[in-house]
């Protein structure tokens, strides 16, 4: 406990020795403020653990780098393994960003509670909720899950608006099979391009080229779609677009989408998918890079944060869901030996039926 | 002897079996036209996505093509108690033996149906690159299907009352435990795991499973 | 082989009826029939003949085949007529045809084409739509179209009117005339069998009651009036099956295997022979099944 009151002694202390002789009463006024602010503080969170002790009987703290998680009874054992290995899945994937977790502790308790109060609203922080018997992997995810959006959202708007959200745990939960089937069956040029092996197209599609996203992403025909398919009010815009194929009136309707700008052709599996590729490639401060090289086009940060060219990269990426085609009506030969043999089985058992013997 | 079995088959389930095969034609193609409203558009996406949506419907008449073929084969034993099957000429075995083969042999007019109209259904749609078509695929993976329902219920119902009865029987039995169990709020799944064992490998319903798209990837 | 049928020392139970130590014997080239009240177990005995049914215990020997063991074979020279009609109700007489033809290779297709004639059946009949009479014609045609060694009918003409259990006999002795075949026909319609069969074979809760030449059977059942009867029959030359006392001390006896000569018995002790009267084959079958389940009772 005594370590959480380093941060804020500190302050008081930079606070207090900015206040040196000389200075005047408002800037005095002004120390003040801040001391008082600080004070304030202080109260409030020995208030708040307090009322956290009364209210949860025994909260356990488990701390890993800058992860804080207060943990009810429950998840007691579990909360210690979980908390250090969630900080090493949010070192892996944010490097040294990580630490911005610090500063917004977790409150983890049990979906299952029936008569005690929540954590949530007592003390200040990210609530995760879980049954009781998850397993420690679980929990785990379950952590990460909610702290790497909080760490997340310090990324730069041009970031989060190219990919709205990232996973903590990398590839794990991306369904590449889905991602296969959006390759294979994009309508957009790019799309199809880039299943027929344009590396080119592929950036096109992921929205990493420097292009205007109406006319460097979409060709004619695409933008066309694209305002048909989108959902907005009409417009003269927009029907002159889709009825008169009028190309103009289509960048322009396009360029009123919701966000200011069109998605890119591939949705944000995607585009998490090379995030996540460029990261295990580029290692410990891959994410660092990432958020350091804001400002450049997508495509150069990318490239940054992977320490390989962007077309290898792409390429690695392209070969990664081209391998997990999905399972095909096509059945396997497993299935349909099963179902002769099965069939044949229980024409067995009717022979041997007591009524046939 | 086979012959007479067939053609008798054949009377009994004639009506169903043209109704069956007219479903099972007129279903890839009923699939295939959300590809060609969408094509226009290009939206390949939302299409795949009806056909797994409405998929179903494959394994669903594989199942009921089973299921009538086996219970026709033996209604009207059943109504006349089996006296006239068991004062044949023939060994028991070899009786159901050729009564089964009937039913497997009129199985094929289904999964023929489902096989011309996937062909028709494939012919007449264009598919993007990425895209394929598995008309034959899907018809033997019905025909499969179709065949694994048939040799259960044939079983089931060339035994005596009493061994279906305690064939329902358990399924109802296991059925209301699970029920109990759930009321009880006890955390114990006896179904899942029945359920896992008869649906994955090597189970005998694994080939209903899986996605029953023509179109694919 | 001697007998088409041997059966010894037959048991079977099936909840509470139960057939225990059956022996009978069915001669070759004979027309056996098989009698009893409903229930008696001839069904049950028939079924068991031909392999429906499995015994407990005992030994069956139809055609010189073992039963169930050699079923197939000994079904295939076989013709059998149901107590109930077991056909698929969904054919129609032809197609009822050409599916029993398909399992009997002495099936004579020239024999069945004339019985459908003189039975005034059309092919195009579904079975689902036939009379009973109809129907029992049918099974009759195809058994007999079968040319079995051994024809076993179960109440062939129960619920048939005259004329149709006329026109099932009259094909019956048309085709026992034709060839050398065993007839085992179960009735407890006395007087048909009378008619036309040569053994008889009588059964009464699941027991045989009796087993004999239907002359003997026939002939040998006498009813006696007596006058001045001895109040212990003592050592008969025949049967004693029943003994009622009338009026005064007048007593009529049944009997069994009565012979002209037997009268001198009566001058023995001392009683009159008033009268001796023929019992037709119903009256006897009553007789002897009341004597069955009845000891003979003393006055």
């Amino acid at each position: 406990m005594c370590r959480q009151f380093v941060p804020l002694l500190a302050l008081v202390i930079v606070v207090t020795a900015r206040a040196a002789p000389g200075q005047s009463t408002a800037e005095y006024q002004q120390h003040y403020q801040r001391l008082r602010q600080a004070s304030a503080q202080l109260d409030a969170h020995f208030e708040s653990v307090s009322r956290v002790r009364v209210v949860a009987g025994s909260v356990d703290t488990s701390r890993a780098g800058a992860l804080v998680v207060y943990a009810t009874p429950e998840f007691r054992a579990r909360a210690h393994i979980a908390t250090d290995s969630a900080w090493l899945m949010l070192t892996r994937v944010f490097g040294g960003k990580a630490s911005l977790a610090g500063g917004n502790p977790l409150l983890l308790e049990s979906s299952e509670r029936h008569d005690s109060a929540s954590l949530e609203g007592v003390v200040n922080g990210s609530l995760v909720e879980l049954p009781a018997g998850t397993p420690v992997a679980q929990v785990t995810h379950g952590l990460v899950n909610v702290i790497g959006p909080v760490i997340y959202s310090h990324a730069d708007v041009e970031l989060t608006r190219w990919l709205p959200w990232i996973y903590g745990d990398t590839i794990i939960r991306l369904n590449l099979e889905s991602l296969y089937e959006e390759l294979a069956t994009s309508p957009w040029s790019a799309s199809r391009g880039c299943f027929g092996a344009s590396l080119l197209a592929c950036r096109r599609a992921l929205g990493i080229t420097p292009d205007d996203p109406a006319t460097g992403w979409y060709d004619a025909t695409d933008r066309r779609n694209y305002v048909a398919h989108m959902l907005v009010p009409p417009t003269t815009a927009t029907r002159d677009c889709i009825r008169d194929g009028d190309d103009q009136a289509c960048i322009a309707s396009m360029n009123r989408a919701p966000g200011g700008a069109p998605e890119p052709p591939l949705g944000a599996q995607a585009r998490q998918l090379l995030v996540a590729l460029a990261i295990n490639a580029g290692g410990a401060e891959a994410y660092d890079r990432l958020i350091d090289h804001a400002g450049e086009p997508m495509e150069a940060r990318i490239s940054a944060a992977a320490g390989m060219p962007i077309d290898t990269l792409v390429h690695r990426w392209r070969a990664r869901i081209l391998t997990v085609h999905p399972k095909t009506v096509a059945a396997d030969a497993r299935a349909a030996w099963a179902a002769v043999v099965w069939g044949v089985l229980l024409m067995v058992v009717a022979l041997r039926s007591s009524r046939w013997r | 002897m086979f012959r007479a079995m067939l053609r008798a088959h054949w009377l009994w389930s004639r009506l169903f079996l043209l109704v069956s095969m007219l479903a099972a034609f007129a279903a890839p193609l009923l699939m295939a036209r959300g590809f060609s409203a969408r094509n226009q558009l290009g939206m390949f996406g939302w299409a795949l996505d009806a056909q797994r949506e409405y998929g179903f419907v494959y394994p669903l008449l594989a199942g009921a093509v089973g299921l009538i073929l086996a219970l026709t084969a033996w209604s009207a034993d059943h109504r006349g108690k089996h006296i006239y099957a068991l004062s044949l000429p023939i060994p028991r075995w070899n009786f159901v033996l050729l009564r089964f083969g009937a039913g497997a042999v009129l199985l094929a007019l289904p999964v023929v149906g489902l096989w011309l109209g996937a062909l028709v259904a494939s012919a007449t749609t264009v598919l993007p690159a990425s895209l394929h078509a598995y008309p034959t695929i899907l018809a033997l993976r019905f025909g499969l299907a179709a065949f694994v329902a048939y040799a259960l219920f044939f079983a089931v119902s060339a035994g005596s009352n009493r061994t279906a009865g305690v064939f329902l029987g358990t399924i109802a039995g296991l059925v209301v435990v699970q029920i109990l169990l759930n009321t009880l709020e006890l955390d114990v799944d006896i179904l899942g795991p029945i359920t896992a064992g008869l649906m994955l490998w090597p189970g005998p319903f694994e080939v209903f499973t899986g996605r029953w798209m023509l179109f694919d990837v | 082989m001697s007998n088409a049928v041997e059966i010894r020392d037959l048991h079977y139970q099936a909840g509470s009826f139960a057939i225990r130590d059956l022996a009978l014997n069915v001669p070759n080239g004979c027309m056996y029939g098989f009698l009893g009240p409903n229930g008696a177990g001839k069904t049950t005995t028939i079924r068991l003949m031909l392999g429906l049914l499995r015994p407990l215990s005992g030994r069956i020997s139809v055609l010189g085949g073992s039963i169930p063991q050699e079923a197939p074979r000994v079904l295939g020279r076989t013709g059998y007529v149901p107590e109930q009609p077991h056909l698929y109700s969904a054919f129609s007489i032809d197609e009822a045809m050409r599916y029993h033809a398909a399992f009997y290779r002495t099936w004579d297709w020239t024999w069945a084409t004339e019985l459908l004639g003189s039975f005034g059946l059309a092919r195009s009949q579904r079975l689902g739509k036939l009379s009973k009479g109809e129907m029992g014609k049918l099974e009759m045609l195809l058994a007999l179209a079968q040319r079995p060694e051994l024809l076993v009918l179960d109440e062939p003409t129960d619920g048939l009117d005259p004329v149709v259990r006329r026109d099932v006999l009259t094909a019956l002795l048309e085709f026992v005339s034709q060839q050398n075949a065993t007839v085992f026909i179960s009735s407890h319609l006395v007087h048909e069998l009378e008619r036309i069969c040569d053994w008889v074979g009588v059964m009464d809760h699941g027991r045989l009651v009796a087993e004999l030449p239907m002359h003997s059977f026939k002939n040998g059942i006498k009813r006696l009036h007596i006058a001045s009867p001895p109040a212990e029959p003592g050592d008969t030359p025949f049967v004693l099956l029943s003994r009622e006392r009338t009026n005064g001390d007048a007593e009529v006896w049944v009997v069994r295997g009565w012979q002209g000569p037997m009268s001198q018995y009566f001058d023995g002790v001392g009683a009159t022979l008033r009268d001796v009267v023929d019992l037709d084959l119903e009256e006897g079958f009553v007789e002897l099944l009341r004597t069955f389940r009845v000891p003979v009772q003393e006055e």
